[in-house]
């Protein structure tokens, strides 16, 4: 994570010095780990379920006619909070690709199947084919909260045009109705 | 309890963008807390000025009639007040009642069930903020705020909202004893207390390119440029009802991040009406020459641009 930020700084230079580098950058910000999040969503839990369910054939059709938008994968990593043993929540772990970013982010959903709150937890621009490339997304994958922090500590923030979020508006949309196949 | 002796950031889509909120020097607990109420005042920003939302104080303001009386939340007043005196003193060139335009173009929806052609006679024909009144009507201990309509007003705030709501967000933050922080909308950025933010700028129409880079420390900063999707500029120059083409990004440095955000419109409207307008909000309209562009300057080591300062030079 912190060579792709590297990365990122050699581009900025690179782009006020020399108007044709010709160098793919990519821009990405880790905000939680889904331990975090965990946390952030349902602050009072005293434990969590966590699984990874399949989704069936039938189960992808049903939510893609529902919600428009087929599920990208046949799995779901979901957690469910309680206190004690009340169900106070489900949290849904999703990943959403546009042409040049990619956000993984989670959706927490109250018992009601009502939204609870969304938390962007990596948010990725990219503009080579790196985004394709599994093992370059899973590099981000388990860095610990110490390497985490002192990247945040120095990670600009960005000012200027900025990509829409429709994407993770759809994958709410989707995430939604697999929730209530999976659990109505 | 956790003590975070960083900064924590989270993310959330609100206003159809990422909006980021930084907090640090605070126990995490507090930290996640007061980033809930920050991100609670978009929430809320959102659901009061949002063209699309069909119960927001300005969706009730366009579909009502003229003289209609329109009650509207005290934030509503408050940005729909700056907008009337910004569009006063810049002669024009701030005007959110282009949404007629925008709705014509495609960029916003048709939400009124009217064609809104400004040149044939139709409701929005003339569309102005300056058709609108602002009154103060007090009941028992409440106070709350009538708005009228004498002529077309139908209006989007998408020119001022989104740095309104950071304002908020940061007040939230103040509020709940935050010592510093920052809430960045989509490029509206602002940042509070005793800490120094690097701020990188995205070149306008150089996909993944950046532009410069400046520290920020107790200002607000914002930039409007053209998104490289869009083949459309939701940017109007109000009096001619022309669509403005340009191919770079105007960044602004103000005390808040409402000013710079509407200030950047006017910049790109009439860069001209907008030089005294810098100078009554205190704002500076920054060019590429006062951006910095070392690797090595690190947020502790670079003193942060001070607006008031820049601007006498």
């Amino acid at each position: 994570m912190s060579r792709s930020f590297e990365q990122s700084l050699w581009c900025i230079i690179g782009a006020a010095l020399s108007p044709v580098v010709l160098i793919a950058p990519s821009y990405a910000t880790q905000y939680l780990s889904i331990e975090e999040a965990k946390q952030v969503c349902f602050p009072t839990a005293t434990h969590f379920d966590g699984a990874t369910l399949t989704l069936s054939d039938e189960q992808q059709d049903q939510i893609e006619l529902l919600s428009g938008i087929r599920p990208p994968s046949s799995t779901v990593r979901t957690w469910r909070a309680f206190i004690d043993s009340e169900l106070i929540g489900t949290l849904l772990l999703d990943h959403v690709i546009g042409k040049h970013l990619l956000i993984d982010y989670v959706l927490a959903i109250n018992p009601d199947g009502s939204v609870k709150q969304i938390e962007i937890l990596e948010y990725r621009e990219n503009y080579g084919d790196e985004v394709r490339n599994a093992a370059w997304r899973e590099a981000f994958v388990g860095k610990t909260v110490d390497s985490r922090l002192e990247l945040r500590e120095d990670i600009p923030r960005i000012s200027g045009a900025t990509y829409s979020t429709l994407h993770v508006t759809e994958g709410v949309r989707r995430l939604l109705r697999t929730y209530a196949v999976l659990f109505k | 309890m956790q003590y975070s002796s960083n900064n924590i950031t989270r993310a959330r889509p609100l206003l159809g963008t990422l909006v980021e909120i930084q907090v640090g020097g605070v126990h995490t607990r507090a930290a996640h807390d007061a980033i809930d109420k920050a991100f609670a005042q978009f929430q809320l920003v959102h659901n009061l000025m949002s063209f699309h939302q069909p119960q927001s104080d300005l969706s009730r303001i366009n579909a009502a009639k003229l003289g209609e009386e329109v009650a509207v939340h005290a934030w509503t007043a408050q940005v729909l007040q700056f907008c009337l005196e910004l569009n006063r003193t810049s002669f024009g060139a701030f005007d959110p009642g282009i949404a007629p335009l925008l709705m014509n173009s495609g960029l916003l929806p048709n939400s009124l069930g009217a064609k809104p052609k400004m040149a044939c006679g139709s409701i929005s024909e003339g569309s102005s903020i300056r058709n609108l009144s602002i009154s103060r009507v007090a009941h028992c201990v409440n106070e709350s705020v009538i708005v009228k309509k004498s002529a077309a007003c139908i209006l989007d705030l998408g020119g001022c909202a989104k740095g309104f709501a950071v304002d908020c967000a940061i007040a939230a933050l103040q509020e709940a004893g935050i010592p510093f922080g920052l809430a960045n909308a989509g490029g509206d950025l602002r940042c509070f207390g005793d800490h120094t933010f690097p701020v990188v700028f995205r070149a306008a129409r150089e996909q993944g390119m950046f532009d410069g880079r400046i520290n920020l420390k107790n200002q607000a900063l914002a930039t409007s440029a053209l998104t490289f999707t869009a083949p459309l500029s939701p940017i109007l120059d109000p009096r001619t009802q022309i669509a403005l083409h340009f191919d770079h990004s105007v960044s602004v440095l103000a005390p808040s991040a409402l000013v710079a955000d509407a200030l950047t419109k006017v910049v790109i409207v009439d860069s001209l009406e907008a030089l005294p307008l810098l100078s009554k909000y205190q704002a500076l309209w920054l060019q590429h020459e006062m951006l910095s562009y070392q690797q090595s300057d690190s947020a502790q080591n670079n003193d942060a641009v001070e607006a008031s300062s820049l601007h006498e030079t």
